[in-house]
């Protein structure tokens, strides 16, 4: 159970915040799991679940001029449902003071850091104080989500790490430049470009290192399994890291209609991310069939599906190496179906995991 | 009586799933606590069985998710379902704002006194202190 000694009157500060207008970086938005966790919000964890990384977001009254159709955040989502949830959950407001110092009082139970820039111009610089800030106070790495379409020379991104950053997240999100488009760029006339987004990606690998920065992929999109895998490798060939995310249909955005994938894909994903970040295979070993699901992984998985690390959530590691951004619950309702998990699978997780790995293959299997 | 920042009004008894119940003769209407909802969180998705169904102490009587959990709801007592707020059903959020009155969950009916072992709020005081200083020693 999380946090039941908390300021109740929190609750009414933050809907004064919102009132008010403020800005980041004098206010910014947390995670439902992080306002719990920080005490700031009641609730209480499915199966006992603990967030180890505040993940944090800026915020202005303009909002994101991204278009992205897929996502929480974007400017014509219908008036109804604007600014309610983002990644499924509400994200509350709360003076930026607030967190610093609740974070230095809950450090202990957390492993990392992650701010996130939205598509705004002053997001960058406000970006650069607040990491700072958590830099010089608290005593976990922090983690920059980066909006690329507001950076554009090496110098930023070397600005972000002098600031405290020593983890780049790069938020691709779709497997192709055809469905980046779609919903991200021409299609939906957004601002963002699929090469911007690699070109900043490959020099945020020149200037964090190798494993330390991250793209974030979702799965759903209408992407096929082997372009999804085609799009691990690459990203792993160029020295980052592969964060997965499955789709989930934001109410009121322009793909609130889509369904989810399924969660047989959503396995396989998973499997196919953890061999290839892990160098046990490469996306040109595997099979797919005529659908261009994956059949064969090209190696015998049943000692990765047993230990049921694949299917831990994806995310940056605190200083143990472990994952430390484990998003409890962000992209499924909590249940006996989980998408990412946000602590080790049980053996009845296995065996359920086990039961969805080849869900909703066309053909192929036989093959085994 | 206020125990914490949770308000509990003493005319009610009380379970240790931080359900409340009140007596009306034969009937017993249920709700969550105070300290039940806001531990919880903002209710988002809520089911009950309909009325008319027949429950016995200590059995599911339906399920609520917040943003980060799910849970079940308890028949504090055997009887029959009489009565279900289709008002909370519509508006989740009813639990949350007024926990003691529009955001009561079902009524049953009982002619039995299986599963009579409920708390006044002295006892409920005790046991609640007992846990809160359990869940802030797992806290920090």
């Amino acid at each position: 159970m999380s946090n039941t000694h908390v300021d109740r009157s929190q609750g009414e500060l933050t809907q004064k915040i919102e009132d008010m207008g403020l800005e980041s970086p004098e206010v910014i938005q947390t995670s439902l799991a992080a306002a719990m966790t920080l005490g700031l919000k009641g609730g209480i964890f499915y199966r006992n679940a603990k967030l180890t990384c505040l993940n944090l977001l800026l915020t202005y009254q303009e909002g994101c001029q991204g278009r992205c159709g897929y996502c929480g955040l974007e400017q014509k989502r219908s008036e109804k449902t604007k600014g309610t949830t983002f990644i499924r959950v509400a994200w509350p407001t709360y003076s930026f003071d607030l967190i610093l110092e609740r974070t230095k009082q809950y450090q202990n139970s957390l492993k990392r850091i992650c701010l996130s820039m939205i598509t705004h111009k002053r997001a960058f610089e406000d970006s650069l104080k607040l990491v700072s800030r958590l830099h010089s106070e608290v005593n976990l790495p922090i983690s920059i989500l980066c909006a690329p379409t507001l950076i554009h020379k090496m110098e930023d991104l070397q600005k972000l790490k002098e600031a405290g950053a020593d983890q780049l997240g790069v938020s691709v999100d779709t497997a192709t430049s055809e469905i980046f488009q779609k919903y991200r760029g021409k299609g939906v006339r957004g601002p963002h470009q699929w090469n911007h987004y690699w070109e900043i990606l490959r020099k945020g690998v020149a200037v964090f290192g190798k494993g330390k920065v991250s793209v974030h992929l979702i799965v759903g999109l209408g992407e096929s399994e082997q372009e999804m895998a085609m799009a691990f490798q690459q990203v792993h060939d160029l020295g980052a890291e592969v964060h997965l995310f499955s789709f989930y249909p934001e109410p009121g955005s322009a793909l609130a209609e889509r369904e989810a994938p399924s969660i047989g894909q959503y396995r396989r994903m998973q499997i196919a991310r953890y061999l290839i970040m892990n160098d046990f295979a490469s996306a040109k070993t595997m099979h797919f069939n005529s659908s261009g699901q994956v059949y064969d992984f090209g190696m015998d998985v049943e000692t990765f599906i047993t230990s049921g690390q694949p299917f831990r959530t994806s995310g940056c590691p605190g200083h143990d190496g472990e994952t430390a951004c484990n998003r409890p619950y962000g992209n499924e309702r909590p249940g006996i179906s989980l998408a990412n998990y946000p602590f080790i699978p049980d053996i009845r997780d296995v065996e359920q995991i086990r039961s969805e790995l080849y869900a909703g293959l066309m053909e192929g299997v036989e093959q085994l | 009586m206020k125990v914490g920042e949770w308000h509990f009004p003493e005319e009610l008894l009380y379970d240790e799933h931080h359900q409340w119940l009140k007596r009306e003769g034969n009937d017993i209407t249920i709700g969550l606590t105070d300290y039940g909802q806001y531990v919880r969180g903002d209710i988002l998705f809520l089911s009950l069985l309909e009325a008319g169904t027949q429950v016995k102490a200590g059995e599911a009587v339906g399920s609520l998710e917040t943003g980060k959990w799910v849970g079940r709801f308890y028949a504090p007592q055997t009887g029959e379902i009489c009565a279900v707020n289709a008002e909370v059903l519509k508006d989740t959020r009813l639990i949350n704002q007024d926990p003691y009155g529009h955001g009561w969950l079902f009524k049953i009916k009982t002619h039995s006194s299986e599963g009579q072992m409920h708390m006044t709020v002295e006892e409920l005081k005790v046991w609640l202190e007992l846990e809160l200083e359990k869940e802030k020693a797992c806290d920090v």
